[in-house]
């Protein structure tokens, strides 16, 4: 399934909430905490990142994985975390905008 | 802030661990390694076009692709050298010609003045008719009188003051010389901001007769004759025969752009000179000041009603009805205006055409490459990217046109100074480097969006998938419309060019056909002043007179030698002769040509009835011979040989008729004159004419040695030819025509490359319909035709529109036009039909190739 325009930002955003990651760890914990459904296309992973590091969402730092491979570590700055909120928060009235167009009866 | 940005080693480092990581995660899974690692960069995509758009991010990335683009343009240019150097030379001379023009105009009509609060300085004239306008025709000097009252009593100006170009005879004895001089009020130089470097400028008692013996000397001409002596001021020097004490040397920044006839004044004396001086001159240009926030409207009107309140009409002059103001800056440059601007605006449709014909060409080229820009937008570049890349091949392009067209501007721009055959005021000043390299810099920003906006938006339009898969350029479905819009235009502005040339061109011939009434080949000319000091009466200069012309006579070769106050077409001042006709009661005015020797002989004037004036004439005071205007005006009743004039007390009986000439100069018709010996009417200007076949040089020094003999304080001055003299007055108008008409044969070349090219195109886009056309029956006559037809409507439509533009902007030509009319039929057909044969005959070519189109190869390619 591909991904809406945008929601790929507030998918890795999310991911952050919980830790530093690294991109691989971020595709990873996407595919998997969405049952498989959400393949990330790993190569708009990186200009996405890029993208939120150049926003000063999120930080970036060389570390050292769990298996010992030197890897790239995100993190979730204060306003990367600000901007979660709002995000989720239209997210969620988007889904329920689009739910109620698709159902009227269920709401 | 400024934040370092990450390299793109880091980038792909992080890219590196991901794919590592990936594979690791696999192999956990149970996949073998190599599986593993596969799998992992499958997932990963394009590494490359992963890499490159982070590159992208970069900011600059923008510099990255414009020197990627300009790499581009460079293979371009390599793969096509000939085209690409034919597109810069039509550039670079398209725009060289402008710039060269426009810094002339800049130099001459747009600089600013180099004086302090210039728009304030202003050029006053008098005209005779209230409703009078501001033509050459209409001017009047207003006189020293009117100019006084005016002083006194306006409250609308700082300063008015007046001056008069004047030529002047300095020193005695060994080398007298004639230079020219300012004859100015006390205002006058202060007025434009003069400033000396010792002494100073006239006070208000030196511009009054009796104590006008003063000169103030220019900072050149100090230099020149005086070494730059510093201890000059006080000492006096002979300035037409008379001695004047110098009272100052002005500095040598200062720029005199007022008096300036043909060279600026190398001294200035007072202008109260000239009424006391031996042509009794009480005129003279007037220059003011404007006081702050006073209108021009306002001064003007100020001005009139002085003059009316005045009511002087102190000399005899005739009266002045009204005042008209002009801005100095514009009178500066009025006389070369209307020529500057007419080449300016020529210059402007040539770089129009060429810039249409690479428009035409870049476009040509954009669809013939629309295959490789079709991968490259397959591959990933946006449509911005595509027209920045064809935009900056434009840019490139006019770049380096106009920088090859600076060089050439250069080297034109001298060669157009020195073969103006006229004076281009303020050309020498230079500092004029800064605008013209700005407008360089316009001139190369929309050439460059001329030709390269279209080709860039019309071939981006739509990413061509149609030309990956034909893997031929095709057609871009709207470009031929647009090209049949560059040629309508492109012939139209060439119609306008064409006919400007055309006018100007029928123009000159009519000015060169005039029948100058008198043989120019063979004369020799010059002049001599006689100073009031030695030469006041009469006698003095008759005798000096005949002397002349006898000594002039016995030089070696001269066939023969006469001297009169004014030739014809040397602008002397004219003197005006009051007459009545006997027994006639009202009294008229012409103009009175004084002549001693062989006068009409040496010019070989024709006579219509009656003799001409010879040296036998020379010390009669009853004989005149008149001209056919004058024949005309006043003596239509009366047999005119025969017929007695009073001039002044005595009678005089006319004895022929000569026919008219051009005297005031060509453009110009005869007037009423009267012809009359010397003694009748003396002057203490001397031109003098030699018919010989000696060369010019010789004669000259056989004069000055001759003159020398007689008054070793006089200086042969203005020596020339007639040929030359009456060249010059055709001069201007033939270099007009001359450059007019090479702007126009370009134009011509260009349009009809331009046109043929994009027929060229269009049939060969076209060579499998014809081969059908062929194939289903067509006769090669109806392919012919049909090309023909379809080459020639944009062209015809735009020759249409052209002439309707030029009929509408021929009025721009009209002051430089002589005998012609703009609208002139002649010319408009002419042009017409020649620029419609030749886009008629650039489709003959191309269409000849359609209807050989072989129909079995046409279809076969499909």
């Amino acid at each position: 399934m591909t991904l809406l325009q945008g929601t790929l930002d507030l998918l890795i955003l999310r991911t952050l909430l919980f830790g530093s990651q690294h991109g691989q760890g971020i595709a990873h914990a996407i595919r998997r905490q969405s049952d498989e459904v959400l393949m990330i296309d790993h190569g708009s992973l990186y200009p996405a990142l890029q993208r939120l590091e150049e926003k000063g969402w999120i930080s970036a730092e060389w570390g050292t994985s769990a298996n010992n491979r030197k890897a790239r570590f995100y993190t979730l700055t204060k306003m990367g975390r600000k901007q979660l909120t709002e995000e989720t928060g239209a997210w969620r009235r988007l889904v329920a905008a689009v739910g109620r167009v698709l159902d009227p009866e269920e709401v | 802030m400024w934040k370092k940005r990450r390299s793109t080693q880091d980038f792909s480092e992080e890219i590196r661990s991901h794919l590592a990581m990936e594979a690791d995660r696999l192999r956990q899974e149970g996949q073998s390694k190599e599986d593993a690692m596969l799998a992992a960069r499958r997932s990963m995509g394009n590494l490359a076009a992963i890499e490159e758009r982070f590159h992208e991010a970069n900011h600059w990335r923008w510099l990255d692709q414009f020197l990627q683009d300009v790499r581009v343009c460079m293979r371009q240019w390599r793969k096509r050298p000939m085209m690409a150097a034919v597109t810069l030379l039509t550039i670079a001379l398209g725009t060289g010609l402008n710039v060269a023009i426009f810094r002339v105009v800049w130099s001459a009509l747009l600089n600013p003045l180099p004086y302090a609060n210039a728009a304030q300085l202003v050029q006053i004239w008098g005209v005779e008719q209230a409703d009078g306008g501001m033509s050459p025709a209409d001017r009047r000097l207003p006189n020293g009188l009117t100019v006084q009252f005016w002083r006194s009593h306006s409250r609308s100006f700082q300063a008015i003051g007046s001056y008069r170009p004047w030529r002047t005879t300095i020193g005695s004895g060994g080398d007298p010389e004639r230079i020219p001089a300012g004859a100015v009020s006390a205002e006058f130089l202060p007025t434009l901001g003069a400033r000396t470097v010792l002494g100073r400028v006239f006070s208000a008692e030196e511009v009054r007769p009796g104590t006008d013996d003063v000169v103030v000397l220019s900072y050149g001409y100090w230099q020149a004759r005086f070494g730059g002596d510093r201890n000059l001021v006080g000492n006096s020097i002979v300035v037409d025969g008379k001695y004047c004490r110098i009272i100052g040397v002005l500095a040598p920044d200062f720029r005199d752009l007022v008096t300036s006839g043909v060279k600026p004044p190398s001294v200035y004396l007072p202008i109260s000179k000239l009424a006391t001086g031996p042509l009794k001159v009480s005129s003279g240009f007037v220059l003011g000041r404007l006081r702050n926030a006073v209108g021009m409207e306002a001064a003007r009107s100020e001005l009139e009603t002085l003059t009316r309140q005045a009511g002087m009409d102190a000399e005899g002059n005739r009266k002045l009805q009204g005042v008209r103001i002009a801005r100095l800056d514009d009178e500066v440059g009025r006389s070369v205006r209307p020529a500057l601007l007419a080449m300016f605006a020529g210059a402007g449709c040539l770089l129009l055409i060429a810039c249409t014909n690479v428009a035409n060409l870049l476009l040509a080229q954009a669809i013939g490459r629309r295959q490789e820009l079709a991968i490259r937008a397959a591959i990933g570049a946006g449509r911005m990217r595509l027209i920045r890349q064809l935009l900056t091949e434009a840019l490139a392009l006019s770049v380096a046109g106009v920088l090859s067209g600076l060089c050439a501007a250069w080297a034109l721009y001298r060669a157009m100074v020195s073969l103006y055959p006229g004076t281009l005021p303020r050309i020498a000043e230079g500092g004029a480097t800064g605008a013209v390299l700005l407008f360089a810099v316009i001139l190369a920003t929309l050439s460059a969006a001329f030709f390269g906006v279209l080709p860039a938006l019309l071939v981006t339009r739509r990413p061509g998938d149609a030309s990956l898969r034909t893997g031929r350029g095709g057609t871009v479905p709207t470009a031929s419309r647009w090209r049949e819009g560059l040629i309508f235009l492109q012939v139209a502005t060439t119609s306008t060019l064409l006919i400007g040339a055309g006018l100007l061109a029928k123009s000159f011939v009519t000015l060169r056909s005039i029948d100058l009434g008198f043989q120019h080949d063979n004369l020799f000319t010059a002049q001599v002043a006689l100073p009031e000091r030695h030469y006041s009466a009469d006698e003095d200069r008759i005798r000096f007179a005949r002397s002349w012309v006898e000594s002039l006579k016995r030089i070696p070769g001269a066939q023969s030698a006469a001297l009169t106050n004014t030739l014809p077409l040397a602008f002397n001042v004219l003197t005006e002769v009051q007459f009545d006709v006997s027994g006639q009661a009202d009294e008229h005015r012409a103009g009175g040509r004084a002549v001693m020797g062989d006068y009409f002989e040496a010019l070989g004037l024709r006579m219509k009835e009656g003799r001409a004036l010879t040296a036998a004439d020379d010390g009669r005071r009853d004989v005149v011979v008149v001209n056919e205007s004058f024949v005309q005006s006043y003596l239509t009743s009366i047999p005119p040989v025969g017929a007695v004039l009073r001039l002044g007390p005595r009678p005089a009986t006319v004895v022929g008729v000569v026919r008219d000439l051009h005297t005031l100069g060509l453009r110009r018709s005869a007037r009423p004159e009267i012809y009359m010996p010397f003694a009748m009417l003396t002057s203490p200007l001397l031109d003098v004419v030699v018919r010989s076949a000696v060369p010019p040089a010789e004669i000259t020094a056989a004069a000055r040695a001759q003159l020398r003999e007689l008054d070793p304080t006089l200086a042969l001055a203005q020596v020339s030819t007639m040929d030359r003299i009456v060249d010059g007055e055709i001069a201007e108008a033939r270099f007009q025509t001359v450059l007019l008409g090479l702007f126009a044969a370009v134009a011509v070349l260009l349009a009809t490359v331009g046109v043929y090219g994009v027929i060229v195109q269009g049939v060969r886009a076209r060579t499998h319909e014809f081969g059908i056309r062929l194939a289903l029956g067509a006769t090669e006559a109806r392919v012919f035709w049909l090309v023909v037809k379809q080459g020639s409507r944009a062209p015809l439509i735009g020759l249409v529109f052209g002439l309707i533009a030029a009929s509408l902007a021929g009025r721009v030509l009209q002051t430089l036009l002589f005998g012609v009319t703009p609208r002139d039929p002649v010319v408009f057909a002419s042009s017409a039909a020649l620029l419609a044969v030749v886009c008629i005959s650039s489709c003959g070519i191309p269409a000849r190739q359609a209807c050989k189109t072989d129909a079995a190869k046409a279809l076969r390619d499909e």
